[in-house]
């Protein structure tokens, strides 16, 4: 039977952290993950998934990155290829759009904000983890003109190399199962509930 | 074969209506070559009946024939003291003509386009086509079909109608006299391959139509899709006998570059079975329809893009329309694959699924289709 009820993320790392915090929760078993390969892949694929057949339920997440509009209106955009309607504009909390199947999206890290998963997973970061001030100290101290990222990708850099110094470095889904990421933080409470709404459990 | 101009699709869309399991549906896009796909019972087959009747206009005869195929027979005495299994007339109308329904439209829309099947009560035939009509059993209220097409419009001298208890009732009775159907509008030239192995005489009779033409030649590359390079020769032997006495079937044999006498056509496998019926019935179907039951059966995984290859390429040269049903992901990433190859031949596949007022169609185009066999995005 093909699946009924599916999560549509950009990649592995989003899917890690969606299965290690909605585990936490108990409401993995309601729907399964398909990770894309990248934004341009789930963003290509989007009307296909809502034309599959049996699909009860779509839930899609992607990152908002520097502009949230222009994001929206990407989705959006593929969603009325596919006869869906959906709003103007991306809600606090999550959007859910009833009917068959149900839509549903998320757009990292709040629905509200630029960013992205990292972002997500900063506020899921314990206040008094004593690793984070020296993650953030690691990539300050690098001289401007060593640095190879961006300097958006500032908070990306901080938090991969708060990962590397990690039980098991680089997993960013272990750093949830191992409890050094707090999957009762507000932002993953927040999420979970829009995963409730949209896949039921 | 010669490259023909792109010429209009018989069907570019299709209506049925009233027709077996299908109260209506609507595919608003077929493609020069279209697969179908959905679950079991949800009317694939069906959508090959329906076309095939479009294409023979209604004919009394195809229509008997493809009941007889589908084994909708019903015992039928008559006047006669013997029971004989007819053709069951309201197998062809939605609900088996227990919900009331009495009309079949069959076509690309618009209405005038359609062919259109109609239980006819006696009091609207005509003296002659009342001639047609054997007397029936006593108790029995008559009714017979009207087939109109393209402003023509045909009596098929059959009965429908129920019988002394209401049970429905439609048999085909033996007509008073031959009707000849020349008469009939022109069909559309249709060749249909079922889900199975094709019948060798079938093959011999459909090699005779070819042999010594340039198709020889397509013929013998469309098994080397399956037997490698080593196929050389094919030809068609028997109708004849060389013992005292003795007649042998006519049967396909190939000559194989590393055997020193031909083979059995049927000896080499399924799949070269199925691949020859498959291109003999695409010499065949120029400037027409094909449909293909089932076209994985006997292929294996591998071989399926070259097939649709083979089908996109010829039914673009031959002008042919074909509609094929698969289950297979293996033949839906095959035929994407040679779909998007082939631009100059456009490629659809349709998934019927029950939804709304009982069967819709999902048409994913071929850009569609290539990315969903890429991200393996389910569309059967």
């Amino acid at each position: 039977m093909p699946e009924e009820r599916i999560l549509l993320v950009e990649g592995r790392s989003d899917e890690r952290v969606v299965r290690h915090v909605s585990r936490h929760h108990g409401v993995d078993r309601n729907f399964g993950i398909k990770a894309k390969e990248g934004y341009a892949k789930l963003l290509q694929s989007i009307e296909l998934e809502v034309k599959a057949s049996g699909v009860r339920a779509l839930g899609i997440v992607a990152d908002a990155n520097d502009d949230i509009h222009a994001r929206w209106q990407e989705i959006v955009g593929q969603l009325e290829r596919a006869g869906v309607n959906a709003p103007k504009q991306p809600k606090h909390g999550g959007v859910v759009i009833e009917g068959l199947p149900r839509i549903g999206i998320w757009l990292m890290p709040d629905n509200q904000n630029v960013g992205e998963l990292e972002d997500f997973v900063r506020t899921l970061i314990p206040g008094h983890d004593p690793l984070w001030p020296r993650a953030r100290k690691y990539v300050a101290d690098i001289p401007e003109a060593h640095r190879k990222f961006k300097p958006a990708k500032r908070l990306k850099a901080q938090i991969h190399a708060w990962l590397a110094v990690q039980k098991q470095p680089g997993l960013i889904g272990a750093a949830i199962g191992e409890g050094q990421l707090d999957p009762d933080a507000p932002a993953a409470t927040a999420f979970v509930k829009w995963l409730r709404d949209l896949f039921g459990g | 074969m010669d490259t023909e101009t792109s010429s209009p699709l018989h069907l570019p869309s299709l209506k049925i209506c009233g027709f077996r399991g299908f109260d209506r549906l609507t595919i608003p896009c077929l493609g020069s070559v279209t697969l179908l796909a959905g679950r079991n019972g949800v009317g694939k087959t069906t959508v090959l009946d329906a076309v095939r009747l479009f294409a023979a206009r209604g004919r009394g005869s195809e229509l008997s024939t493809l009941l007889k195929e589908r084994e909708e027979l019903v015992g039928y005495r008559g006047l006669g003291p013997v029971t004989e299994p007819v053709p069951d007339f309201a197998a062809l109308f939605h609900g088996r003509g227990e919900d009331g329904a009495t009309t079949i439209a069959i076509g690309p829309g618009p209405d005038e386009d359609d062919l259109r099947l109609t239980v006819s009560p006696p009091e609207e035939w005509s003296r002659e086509e009342a001639e047609l009509v054997p007397d029936p059993p006593r108790d029995v209220r008559v009714e017979a079909l009207r087939v109109t097409y393209g402003g023509s419009d045909k009596f098929v001298p059959g009965l429908v109608g129920h019988d002394g208890r209401s049970n429905p009732l439609g048999v085909l009775l033996r007509e008073r006299g031959r009707r000849d159907e020349s008469d009939w509008p022109a069909p559309i030239t249709c060749e249909s391959l079922g889900p199975g192995l094709p019948d060798k005489d079938d093959l011999g009779l459909g090699w005779s139509g070819i042999a010594l033409t340039e198709a020889e030649d397509f013929l013998v590359e469309a098994l080397k899709l399956v037997l490698d390079a080593g196929v050389e020769r094919v030809s068609v032997v028997g109708g004849g006998g060389t013992g005292a006495g003795s007649r042998l079937s006519r049967g396909v044999i190939v000559k194989l570059r590393d055997h020193a006498r031909p083979v059995p056509l049927k000896s080499l496998g399924d799949g070269a079975a199925r691949l020859f019926g498959a291109a003999l019935a695409l010499t065949h179907s120029r400037k027409g329809l094909l449909l293909i039951d089932e076209a994985e059966n006997g292929l294996h995984y591998t071989v399926h893009e070259d097939f649709w290859r083979m089908v996109l390429g010829t039914a673009r040269e031959g002008g042919v329309q074909v509609l094929a049903t698969t289950h297979s992901w293996d033949c839906i990433v095959g035929f994407a694959r040679a779909a998007t190859e082939c631009a100059d031949t456009d490629g659809v596949l349709v998934r019927l699924e029950p939804g709304g007022d009982g069967c819709r169609a999902v048409v994913y185009s071929e850009d569609e289709l290539q990315v969903a066999a890429e991200q393996r995005i389910e569309v059967r």
